[in-house]
């Protein structure tokens, strides 16, 4: 029986892997989309972030169906219920995604090409980046890992200040033609609330190595 | 943390067989403290040793304190009726007496001295309420105990210890032999119990360990590898062993 269930832990660990390598394709093409103003980018996106719901659902389905058959204990334990809280995690993630992605088809509707900060493609990076390292983090049992996400953070939130501070200028300038900073500030905020949810994993993959919640 | 039973590195020998290897430990008042551990790990001879159960077994040698309220239980002054009226045991099968329900309570009492009918006749009602068990049994009190089902037999061996108002009682795997709906009637009644008593009970089913017991004691090999808060030791153990033992990686 333990035979069984340690291939279905280790199943679990695949599945919200898969969820978070989609979230990370989705973050991955918005962005580019932004710069590139075409809607194709978006939509594959939107549908990605889509296919996430069920993902979501059949990973809780998974962990209900675990906790009820092995009624588990101990790092067993830890390992589904955490499951279960990153999962939510994954999901608002891909919300977060799919906002980004609306708001770049509203710019692309209207055939203006914003000028997208250079940081805010090096923001999206390290946010998908941190999304995957952290379940990589729960998956592999690397507290390591996890802390290098939770590390990564700050990086992010250094970026979010800067972008909003130079988008905040091109406004007081009346450098804004397009109208579009507010709307890139948004997505800034969208990308640093990714990286939020992505240390909430890394803390959740800890969680489950030491038992001890930071 | 008061502890109501303490041993202090007490040693077991059976012949050569070295079956409790200097195992220290509180079992504090108004608790239930759960023994738990692989078969052969010495569990259950602690829990016997507790009430001097095999302290007379040709070859069984023992070293180190049993401490019952503070008192060495191994003291020659200390009497063995004394200590098992005070530390009752229930057992693994339900072995009422061949005998009606009514005597199978009154049997301890009796060998205790009590002989009126009034004071029996109160002794045996609160015992069985104490147990759960007297709105089944109330008005067939002089029916065989025999004639009971496994759950309700178990509950009247229950009575039957409480009968004799212990301080302790000891419970080595009390619910194995039973269904699942008898179980949980034991289950509560344990945690009713503990309210007056100080319970040690032994179970190789990991889930009512951690349903019933307040602290819990994994045993390995004779040794006493880890003792905690059930919580604790079911959540985050701090042994790799009791970690392997409690998910089942064992063996």
């Amino acid at each position: 029986m333990r035979k069984t269930f340690d291939a279905e832990l280790l199943e679990l660990g695949h599945e919200l892997t898969a969820m978070a390598g989609t979230a990370q394709d989705a973050i991955d093409l918005v962005t580019a989309s932004l710069a590139k103003s075409g809607e194709e980018g978006a939509r594959t996106a939107i549908e990605l972030t889509a296919s996430m719901d069920q993902m979501e659902r059949d990973i809780e389905n998974h962990c209900m169906s675990l906790l009820m058959r092995q009624q588990p204990v101990a790092r067993d334990l830890r390992t589904i219920s955490t499951a279960l809280k990153m999962v939510t995690d994954l999901q608002r993630i891909g919300d977060q995604a799919a906002n980004i992605a609306e708001i770049s088809l509203l710019m692309a509707s209207d055939g203006t090409k914003p000028e997208v900060p250079e940081d805010l493609a090096i923001m999206s990076r390290q946010a998908g980046l941190m999304v995957r390292q952290a379940i990589a983090a729960y998956a592999d049992r690397d507290e390591t890992t996890a802390q290098a996400v939770i590390n990564l953070d700050d990086v992010v939130d250094e970026l979010f200040v800067k972008i909003k501070h130079d988008l905040t200028a091109r406004i007081a300038h009346q450098e804004d033609h397009t109208g579009r900073a507010v709307d890139l500030i948004i997505i800034a905020k969208y990308l640093e609330r990714i990286a939020d949810h992505a240390v909430n994993i890394a803390n959740w993959a800890i969680f489950c190595v030491t038992g001890q919640l930071q | 943390m008061d502890a109501i039973l303490k041993t202090e590195h007490l040693n077991l020998w059976y012949g050569d067989n070295h079956a409790l290897k200097d195992v220290s430990l509180e079992m504090p008042g108004h608790q239930v403290t759960a023994l738990i551990g692989p078969s052969g790990c010495g569990k259950s001879t602690f829990l016997k040793t507790l009430d001097r159960m095999n302290d007379l077994i040709p070859g069984v040698r023992i070293e180190g304190q049993v401490l019952y309220r503070g008192r060495n239980i191994f003291d020659p002054q200390v009497d063995v009726t004394w200590l098992r009226r005070h530390v009752g045991m229930v057992f693994q099968k339900p072995n009422p007496f061949p005998m009606s329900i009514y005597d199978n309570i009154a049997y301890g009492p009796r060998t205790h001295g009590v002989r009126g009918k009034k004071e029996l006749d109160q002794i045996v009602e609160k015992s069985l309420r104490g147990a759960a068990i007297w709105d089944e049994v109330k008005d067939r009190l002089k029916k065989s105990a025999l004639s009971l089902s496994g759950g309700q037999q178990q509950r009247i061996c229950i009575a039957r210890a409480l009968a004799v108002e212990p301080d302790v009682l000891l419970m080595d795997e009390a619910t194995s032999a039973l269904d699942p709906i008898s179980t949980s009637k034991i289950e509560d009644l344990i945690a009713d119990l503990k309210k007056s008593y100080t319970i040690v009970i032994v179970t190789h089913n990991m889930q009512q360990a951690t349903r019933v017991s307040d602290r819990c004691a994994f045993f390995l090999h004779g040794e006493l590898v880890e003792a905690g808060e059930t919580e604790q030791i079911f959540s985050v153990p701090r042994d790799k062993r009791t970690e392997d033992y409690i998910t089942g990686r064992f063996g």
